[in-house]
């Protein structure tokens, strides 16, 4: 465990985005095409949203493109939450909660009164800011989505899917010995990709996280930071997150929320040299959040 | 017994034994025909007077109820070490009788038995699916609050009100048999519900929310969350509720005096759900308002056997607690 903890720092040394603390510019990699090419997968437009009485969402409209990350910055209690969670209906458990507006997945308006909000997060997955692995196995973990879900018949289909979604979390390797132990005895970090294969072992199409580092060290972020890059390659990610270095190495485009609105998206490098609106220069600049 | 007592009459020496004693020797020769006319020795139990003599629990001199000859026959018999103060196990393996020293507790545990069975058939289930719904599924409203507040008041009704609403809705109304483990359960189960609902309640509301979030997150059914995930998890915490419910359960004692759970059982064979039965605390209060002496420590007896019985139960439920204590 330790020295495997000790090869990913030397691995993460590779990595220059980490020892940039402060202004984080993001490189544009070669062969990375403006990620408004690729095919739009999701689409909120004039989102309220109450909690009661209380107005948490006004009028938010934002696109989410396919194989790209798009990050959610701005100060604690703006929304950005709130806003992760309409994409998969998660607020409809929540007592009290008014929507209004029209979020689409591929076109199809997800709040449509035919839409099974149970399907519907088969194929959105999310991602939670604090690991929460159930307090069963390893495998059972990966395992309970497609068994749900009926995605596989034989013991050796489980034992398949269950390799694929650790292997495309980075976790296989660790983990492959100890199938049977209970997932609640990982490292934060390795039970945070655990919950990551726990969402990808039912083949979504949009991973929703939500500050999905903010309980992690360094290192487990960073591990969680890259294994984003490569997840990305199939599939719409969003992330919450707190730190705007991470939004900054990890996104191809950023939204700033500000008081429930969203009040600038455009490209992450834009968002971070050249923001059009003086709160979002302010919030990037640190000068308040 | 002539021959180790020559001068004595055999008057005297009858007096002294249980008034049982000559059934216990016939049953004893049906048993082992054999036996006629050779010399066995024969454990008798001794009447309760003579229990006390021996336990030495009233004085030997001036005492009424003995003749001289008695205690001479009583002296002689303990001085040749005859008269022994063994663990009398009819306590357990006998049903009650008139006369206390062959009076045991048989009818009563299978009657308690019965009784909590019943209970906890119609209370684990029932209170289960009201605590679920009420946790998880019920709109907030006013009657779901009304019903709520009735819960939690239902919990602390003195036992005594819900003897006598069973008293009058099942046996009155719904015409069931008097005094059957049956209704004795019905009536238990009023009772532990409330306790077993508000357990539950806690139980639930003690699993994490992350849980919940978690297999939703994977496009679990709210069904689904609820079997497969927070009631696995809540299950310790209901369990201990539960035993604890039936614990109070098994030393209630009033409703069951209502409804008549108090019957004269002599023999474990014909019981019944629905024919008549005892339980261990109604037991306990028929023989501590029995006249005879010996009643005194049967009722001791008995007394110490539920408090037994409650004291495994609860550490039953200690040990369910501490084992699986917060695994998230
Ligand atoms: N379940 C809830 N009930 C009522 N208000 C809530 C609830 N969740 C969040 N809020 C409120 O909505 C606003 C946005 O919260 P949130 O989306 O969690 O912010 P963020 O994630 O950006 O920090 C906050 O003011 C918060 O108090
Ligand atoms: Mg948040």
């Amino acid at each position: 465990m330790v020295e495997r903890d000790y090869a990913m720092e030397a691995k993460v040394e590779e990595r220059p985005a980490i020892r940039v603390e402060a202004p984080a510019v993001p490189k544009k990699k070669e062969g990375d095409l403006p990620v408004e090419q690729n095919e739009l997968k999701m689409k909120a437009s004039d989102v309220n949203l109450w909690y009661g009485e209380k107005q948490a969402l006004f009028d938010v409209n934002l696109e989410m493109f396919d194989q790209s990350v798009t990050a959610l910055i701005g100060p604690s209690g703006c929304g950005k939450s709130t806003f992760l969670r309409c994409l998969d209906r998660m607020n409809d458990v929540i007592d009290g909660v008014r929507i209004t507006g029209d979020i689409r997945l591929d076109g199809e308006d997800i709040y449509a009164p035919r839409v099974d909000p149970v399907q519907l997060r088969a194929r959105v997955g999310m991602v939670f800011q604090k690991p929460n692995p159930f307090p069963k196995s390893i495998f059972e973990n990966v395992a309970y989505g497609p068994r749900i879900h009926g995605l596989c018949r034989s013991k050796a289909e489980f034992e398949e899917i269950v390799e694929r979604s650790l292997t495309r979390a980075g976790l296989w390797e660790e983990v492959k010995d100890r199938l049977q132990e209970p997932g609640t005895g990982l490292s934060g970090g390795q039970q945070q990709r655990l919950c990551i294969a726990r969402a990808i072992s039912v083949n979504p199409e949009v991973l929703l996280m939500d500050e999905p580092c903010s309980a992690l060290d360094p290192i487990a972020t960073a591990k969680i930071e890259t294994l984003m890059d490569d997840l990305k390659k199939n599939l719409c990610i969003v992330i919450v997150t707190h730190s705007m270095q991470q939004a900054a190495r990890v996104s191809q485009r950023t939204a700033f929320f500000h008081l429930g609105k969203l009040v600038e998206v455009d490209d992450t490098t834009t968002i971070f040299t050249n923001p059009t609106d003086q709160r979002t220069q302010d919030y990037v600049t640190g000068r308040f959040g | 017994m002539q021959a180790y007592l020559p001068d004595v009459f055999d008057t005297a020496l009858f007096g002294l034994l249980a008034d049982d004693a000559p059934e216990a020797i016939a049953q004893r020769v049906a048993a082992d025909p054999g036996i006629i006319g050779k010399t066995v020795s024969v454990l008798f139990p001794v009447s309760p007077p003579v229990a006390e003599l021996a336990k030495g629990k009233t004085p030997k001199v001036l005492n009424s109820r003995f003749t001289p000859e008695q205690i001479k026959v009583f002296d002689a018999m303990e001085d040749k070490g005859l008269l022994r103060t063994p663990f009398n196990w009819e306590l357990f393996f006998n049903a009650d009788s008139r006369f206390p020293e062959r009076a045991g507790l048989a009818g009563a545990i299978t009657g308690s038995f019965y009784a909590l069975m019943v209970c906890f058939l119609l209370s684990f289930p029932i209170g289960i699916a009201a605590a679920v719904y009420l946790e998880e599924f019920a709109p907030k409203n006013r009657f779901t609050d009304l019903i709520e507040v009735n819960i939690n008041n239902l919990a602390a009704v003195p036992s005594v009100v819900f003897g006598l609403l069973g008293l009058a809705v099942f046996l009155g109304y719904f015409g069931l048999p008097r005094s059957a483990p049956l209704v004795g359960g019905m009536v238990l189960s009023l009772m532990t519900l409330p306790t077993i609902i508000i357990a539950t309640r806690a139980a639930l509301k003690a699993v994490p929310p992350s849980i919940r979030e978690a297999a939703l997150g994977v496009g679990a059914s709210k069904h689904q969350v609820m079997m497969h995930h927070v009631l696995p998890l809540a299950l310790p915490g209901i369990l201990t509720g539960t035993i604890i419910g039936m614990a109070q359960a098994l030393g209630e004692t009033a409703p069951l005096l209502l409804i008549g759970m108090n019957a004269f059982i002599p023999s474990v064979e014909n019981m019944g759900l629905l024919e008549p039965a005892t339980s261990l605390p109604t037991q306990i209060f028929s023989w501590a308002d029995s006249p005879e002496r010996g009643f005194v420590s049967r009722t001791s007896a008995a007394i110490l056997v539920l408090l037994g019985f409650l004291v495994v139960m609860n550490l039953i439920a200690i040990t369910l607690r501490q084992m699986f204590q917060r695994k998230w």
